[in-house]
């Protein structure tokens, strides 16, 4: 085995013993309780929500899309960026109300109770899941990538090992998914991203330096089109881009185990505003890196490696493969948390929901393990037999949730008619459009983005389908209207509200409604 | 006069009006009422094999009213006195259902946080059935009239109603 290989296996098992002195030290202490997740200060917080956000999408895709494409790529990044500006001012609004209103904790659970049928998050669920395996799949092939690198043998050996390593992990590594070791894994990930990022920006000359020399190599390379030109005038594509990423975050399924603390946190907002700047930094940060690599390492036979290539070329091996260890662990702990969600909503949501409603919890924890286990080996099989791009798959991924999920979510506050049946036709059309239109390349021969055809497949199944079907109750009709009414809070107010506390607030403002009708009565 | 089990306010009305206005000074708030909202206290002992052996305790709460789970961070101190003239909620759940879903979603909650090589034992220790504090707050904007705002009392998070 390399060097390399080594600094990693020492990477690991220093997280590994990092992570046990902490959980140890967590489960003596006699007034902590184990799994509290106690409030850890801004700075580990913030560090640890941005390790969680870093995955093989971020450190591989991004730039070799900018590197194949140039400045085209950077329309995606704009999708993410403005990804949260999108969910707040134009749905947010009202969603959020509505959202409070119904008491729902979850985008999927607020829909289960807009559309009041349990079908929509059964079929949303299931759409979730092919989103997780599929981004799982993007993350393999990272593993095996950087793996590769690190150990120096074949891909194919390498993925094996990679997943192998990450299935482990998932299953029974859970020590490792402790806070402090992501935030000496955030500290790895930042500095490297940050060190490459200041040396290739020396290297070549600043922005306008790597403009004019990309001008000069071909001048498409700067072009909102994309380098030949390769979709000019194609609006739809554009479109479809920087759609993307901000709507297909809405879909994103939540396994979220809900807190309360018995003390009081004052922490939580700093590590809130410091993470949100630093995901405005580390969006555009790869897409730029790849255009550097454009004239750094020209020559680089796969573009998905350009972080990793500039790593070895500006630093020094052993911090070059410390930041690969880092980036290999990033993508363990991304794989970990979607292979937990993806085996938790097939557990619960598929299996007890229709195969055994009965089912002990001992038998669904075994179910999602087996889960697990499959989306690993069906991992393995298309990552080795026919690896699609990293960027490709993410792209899917989050396309699938989009098409899935924006005409419901729209709808549900914006069409009084909208029903659970206009809801599964658009969440099932929008999804299947977007699947079909990618796999047989239908951008090609129609100009149209698969995301963009999705959208419009998912609209005309909502107006369709929701003259079917019971219509909405009255209760669903009344939050309807109160959640048009204009917000009393400023933004800030507004912005520091604590979701978690929707069920509460819900059951309170029953209570006080029977209140005040009771008095009223009494005094009729 | 009957006893309730509760926790000590960790914020005062004056702190809560202060907090509430830290984010827009020109609205009016006031907080009046103090609300007591049921849950039941439930703590577990938790034994699985992973890398090393996993054992110790693991606590929850159970919203009385809706059946929510919550996993808590660290041993709760409880008081015990009368009710004054706080409104309090009625309870909707019994102590033996909120068992039920409390080992449901404590057993959900180990598996998926901390991965375990065995499936995990749980293992009831303790139940308690207390009363949270929240503030009634209700904030008036000139620009688009008057709201009203839970605030829980001992971590100083808000909601609307």
């Amino acid at each position: 085995m390399s060097l390399d290989g080594v600094i990693f296996i020492i990477y690991i098992l220093t997280l590994l013993m990092i992570g046990l002195w902490f959980s140890r030290k967590s489960s003596e202490s006699s007034e902590q309780y184990l799994l509290g997740g106690r409030s850890l200060g801004p700075a580990v917080t913030a560090m640890t929500m941005q390790t969680t956000a870093m995955s093989g999408y971020m450190f591989m895709g991004a730039p070799a899309l900018a590197f194949q494409y140039g400045w085209y790529a950077v329309w995606y990044a704009i999708g993410d960026a403005g990804g949260s500006i999108v969910n707040l001012s134009v749905l947010g609004k009202r969603m959020r109300r509505m959202s409070e209103l119904l008491g729902a904790l979850s985008p999927i659970e607020y829909l289960e109770k807009r559309f009041e049928h349990a079908s929509v998050r059964v079929v949303g669920s299931i759409i979730s899941i092919v989103f997780l395996f599929a981004y799982v799949c993007a993350q393999f092939i990272a593993a095996g990538k950087a793996m590769a690198t690190l150990t120096g043998f074949p891909y194919e050996m390498s993925l094996i090992i990679g997943i192998s390593v990450i299935i482990i992990y998932t299953v029974a590594g859970g020590y490792l998914a402790v806070a402090y070791t992501a935030f000496v894994q955030g500290i790895i990930m930042v500095a490297g991203v940050v060190g490459i990022g200041v040396l290739a920006y020396i290297h070549v000359g600043g922005l306008t330096s790597l403009n004019t020399a990309l001008g000069n190599i071909d001048p498409t390379y700067l072009s909102i089109w994309g380098k030949d030109l390769a979709f000019y005038g194609q609006w739809g594509v554009v479109l479809g881009a920087i759609l993307i990423f901000s709507i297909g975050y809405m879909g994103l399924p939540h396994v979220v185990v809900r807190h309360m603390s018995m003390q009081s946190t004052k922490t939580v907002k700093g590590a809130i505003l410091i993470g949100a700047i630093w995901n405005q930094f580390f969006i555009f940060v790869p897409y730029i890196l790849g255009l550097a690599g454009i004239l750094l390492i020209p020559t680089i036979s796969d573009p998905e490696m350009i972080i990793t290539e500039l790593a070895y070329t500006l630093f020094p091996g052993f911090f070059a493969a410390l930041l690969l260890s880092a980036v290999m662990s990033a993508v363990m702990s991304t794989c970990d948390s979607l292979l937990i969600q993806a085996g938790t909503i097939l557990s619960r949501d598929v299996y007890q929901r229709f195969i055994n409603k009965n089912a002990k919890e001992k038998t669904t924890v075994l179910v999602s393990r087996l889960c697990i286990l499959g989306g690993g080996i069906v991992g393995i099989v298309v990552a080795i037999f026919e690896p699609p791009s990293i960027f490709g798959l993410a792209v899917f991924a989050f396309g699938t949730l989009g098409n899935a999920f924006l005409v419901p979510y729209v709808a549900s506050v914006y069409s009084k008619k909208a029903n659970y049946i206009g809801c599964l036709c658009a969440m099932i059309g929008g999804a299947t459009t977007n699947i079909i239109w990618t796999s047989m390349d239908l951008e090609a021969v129609t100009g149209l983005h698969p995301f963009l055809a999705g959208l419009l497949v998912s609209l005309i199944g909502m107006i369709i389908g929701s003259r079917f079907g019971r219509k909405p109750s009255q209760s669903i009709l009344t939050i309807f209207e109160q959640s048009k009414n204009k917000r009393s809070f400023s933004t800030q107010f507004d912005q520091n509200i604590a979701r978690s506390l929707a069920p509460e607030a819900k059951n309170i403002s029953k209570f006080l409604a029977k209140e005040s009708g009771s008095v009223r009565n009494s005094f009729s | 006069m009957s006893l309730i089990l509760t926790q000590e306010p960790q914020f005062v009305q004056q702190e809560v009006l202060k907090g509430l206005q830290q984010y827009d000074k020109r609205a009016s708030v006031q907080v009046n009422t103090m609300i007591l909202y049921p849950y039941y206290f439930l703590e577990f002992e938790v034994s699985a094999k992973s890398l090393l052996k996993f054992n110790g305790k693991i606590a929850c709460t159970i919203d009385a009213i809706s059946g929510q789970g919550a996993i808590i961070d660290v041993q709760p101190e409880f008081i015990q006195r009368p009710i004054v003239d706080e409104k309090i909620l009625p309870i909707e759940i019994s102590e033996k259902e909120a068992e039920q879903l409390a080992e449901k979603f404590i057993f959900q909650a180990a598996t998926q946080k901390a991965k375990f090589i065995t499936i995990p034992t749980v293992t009831i220790h303790s139940t308690a059935l207390f009363y949270r504090p929240f503030w009634l707050a209700e904030y008036n904007s000139k620009v688009s009239g008057g709201r009203e705002v839970i605030v829980d009392a001992i971590s100083g998070s808000y909601h609307p109603l």
